[in-house]
């Protein structure tokens, strides 16, 4: 039976407020998490990597942006990924909330499980790892179609960030995206990276993926992981998975299906519901042949399920994936502001001419009376009423067509403040703890996105243990008995200092201790708790 | 659970999309009505009331 091994990094928004509600500097705030979970996680600093590596076999750290990130430990199943998530948020909770009562500058920390901002109109990430052996070249002609196309049930669901007006998408993060292919992860990101960092030997090769999103439903985070990992086994074993689906422009067919909320549009004759069951049937195809691991028939179940649902009853799936919950709330929030999609998607059209408009506009002097560096609504408001220049022209040309079309310039106010409402919904969705959207929801009985394994007590014991059928079990359990020594760790080894000697973990399944010896005098010394 | 929500679901006969029974669409229809009353109260709980302002000062910079 074919082994798997993949994990997770989750990247937080993060914001701390003082006592009088007033934002602290993320980067001081950021610095005090790190400082406490110094003194109260069970953990070893990085050798060459910054942050904490945890007695469970996970790692926080600090990240670009001063966004937390933890990365779980390596899982064989895609149910231990789902549990490693909820521990590492369960462990980030315990440090905010402590950090909010100790801190003398700090009253409050909110947590953010999303991958846009709105106003910065940037993203971070939800990269994804899996362990192969097989020649890296491979993978993108296989993997590229199944990419683009899960989206339609791994998007988190928000908005495109660009889009001057309130366009939907199925996956917020798709907009950023700027080619196929990448080997960077930060400038000209990629559907597919290339990085193949050596966090293993032997033959051992790690995938690494930067076009996934945070997930709060559970099951939804499970799909995502499961079947790229069964495509990954396909492709490992010598299979041809992606057969026939070349995409000769990927990206651009991601963006199609980010932007079809039906999930009926058709790139190069199928839809992405359809290039996902060809993926499905091969994984089908082998089950029980020893090329997918054990759990791969409860995957091939659900994938087949929501497969179903999404072509003939996607409303079903209204209380289990991210999109669809926050599709439904969206429209509601709309409706009860007297907005439907379709009078949206009327003022996206006279937003986009008067963005236009607006861009011919010397806009200097109304940015500095804003004293904001970008237009939000009162900036947009405010340029209508500027009666010179090219804004005024384009506002008069503009009203036969607004009259045709029904709208009024007062229904403007209404949309554009509406825009940020729906902006700020979609970011409080995933706000971590008692406030957060989702997780109300959840506490009120009304979603079925659970998966088994990953009720309170398998989470609880995650936060401690690590998994046990990857080397993060040696890893964890080292980290543990090694805490409050000169220890240090990384993915591939621990330094037990005090000894000079290593164990060494670059066999991604390493079950066994083995360690080997260095030299600790050209070990750099742990760097000193402030505390 | 997912698992156990997928073997129940490989019992049933009826296909996906298939006509279900009034018991069932009466089911799904107070399943829906339920998330989006959930929902506003959540949304009504959690809005800050001036959106442009708590973006604004919430702005984050980006990553990877």
């Amino acid at each position: 039976m074919t082994r798997s091994l993949f994990g997770l990094e989750s990247e937080y928004a993060l914001n701390a407020y003082d006592g009088r509600g007033l934002p602290v500097a993320r980067e001081s705030a950021a610095r005090e998490l790190i400082r406490l979970a110094t003194c109260r996680l069970p953990s070893l600093p990085g050798v060459n990597s910054s942050g904490l590596f945890l007695q469970n076999g996970s790692r926080l750290y600090i990240d670009a942006g001063n966004h937390p990130e933890l990365s779980t430990p390596e899982c064989s199943d895609p149910t231990e990924i789902v549990r490693y998530v909820l521990a590492g948020e369960r462990l980030l909770d315990r440090v905010t909330t402590e950090l909010a009562s100790e801190s003398p500058c700090i009253r409050q920390v909110c947590l953010f499980s999303c991958n846009v901002d709105y106003r910065s109109r940037t993203t971070w990430g939800s990269h994804e790892s899996y362990h192969h052996r097989t020649d890296p070249t491979k993978l993108p002609d296989q993997l590229i179609p199944h990419l683009v196309s899960r989206i339609v049930y791994t998007g988190a669901g928000g908005f495109d960030a660009r889009h001057p007006g309130i366009r939907f998408v199925i996956s917020p993060r798709v907009p950023h995206l700027r080619r196929a292919v990448s080997g960077s992860s930060t400038s000209g990101r990629g559907i597919f990276h290339t990085k193949d960092e050596t966090l293993a030997a032997r033959g051992n090769h790690r995938l690494h993926l930067l076009c996934g999103e945070s997930l709060r439903s559970h099951h939804a985070l499970w799909l995502r992981v499961g079947t790229t990992a069964l495509i990954v086994a396909l492709v490992q074993a010598g299979h041809d998975p992606a057969r026939g689906l070349s995409l000769p422009l990927p990206l651009e067919a991601m963006e199609v299906f980010a932007g079809d909320v039906g999930c009926s549009r058709r790139v190069f004759t199928r839809t992405a519901v359809q290039i996902q069951r060809q993926y499905l049937e091969c994984a089908e195809n082998h089950l029980g042949n020893g090329a997918l691991p054990a759990w791969a028939p409860d995957v091939c179940r659900a994938w087949r399920r929501v497969l179903d649902q999404l072509e003939s009853a996607p409303e079903e799936l209204d209380r289990t994936l991210d999109w669809r919950i926050k599709l439904a709330l969206l429209t509601d929030h709309a409706r009860r502001h007297d907005m439907t999609w379709e009078r949206i998607r009327r003022w996206n059209t006279q937003v986009e001419t008067l963005k236009r408009a607006a861009a011919k506009v010397d806009l200097t002097r109304l940015a500095r009376r804003e004293r904001r560096d970008s237009f939000g609504p009162s900036g947009w408001i405010n340029l209508l009423h500027h009666r010179a220049g090219d804004v005024a022209a384009h506002r008069s040309l503009l009203e036969p067509q607004l009259q045709r079309e029904g709208l009024t310039w007062d229904e403007l106010r209404r949309f554009l403040r509406l825009r940020q409402e729906l902006f700020e919904i979609d970011t409080r969705y995933g706000q971590l703890g008692q406030d957060g959207i989702f997780t109300r929801l959840d506490q009120a009985g009304v979603l079925d996105h659970r998966v088994d394994g990953t009720g309170d007590v398998d989470v609880e014991t995650a936060t401690v243990d690590p998994p046990r059928n990857t080397r993060a079990w040696l890893r964890g359990r080292t980290v543990h008995a090694l805490q409050g020594t000169e220890g240090r760790a990384e993915w591939a080894g621990v330094w037990d200092v005090a000894r000079s000697r290593r164990l060494d973990l670059s066999d991604p399944f390493a079950s066994e201790v083995d360690w080997k010896s260095f030299d600790a005098t050209e070990f750099p010394k742990r760097p000193r708790s402030r505390r | 659970m997912t698992q156990e929500r997928e073997r129940r679901r490989d019992d049933d006969p009826a296909p996906a999309g298939s006509p279900t029974g009034p018991g069932e669409l009466d089911s799904a229809r107070r399943e829906g009505i339920d998330l989006l009353a959930a929902g506003d109260a959540a949304i009504q709980h959690t809005l800050s009331g001036d959106s442009e302002a708590w973006l604004r000062a919430n702005r984050q910079e980006g990553g990877q």
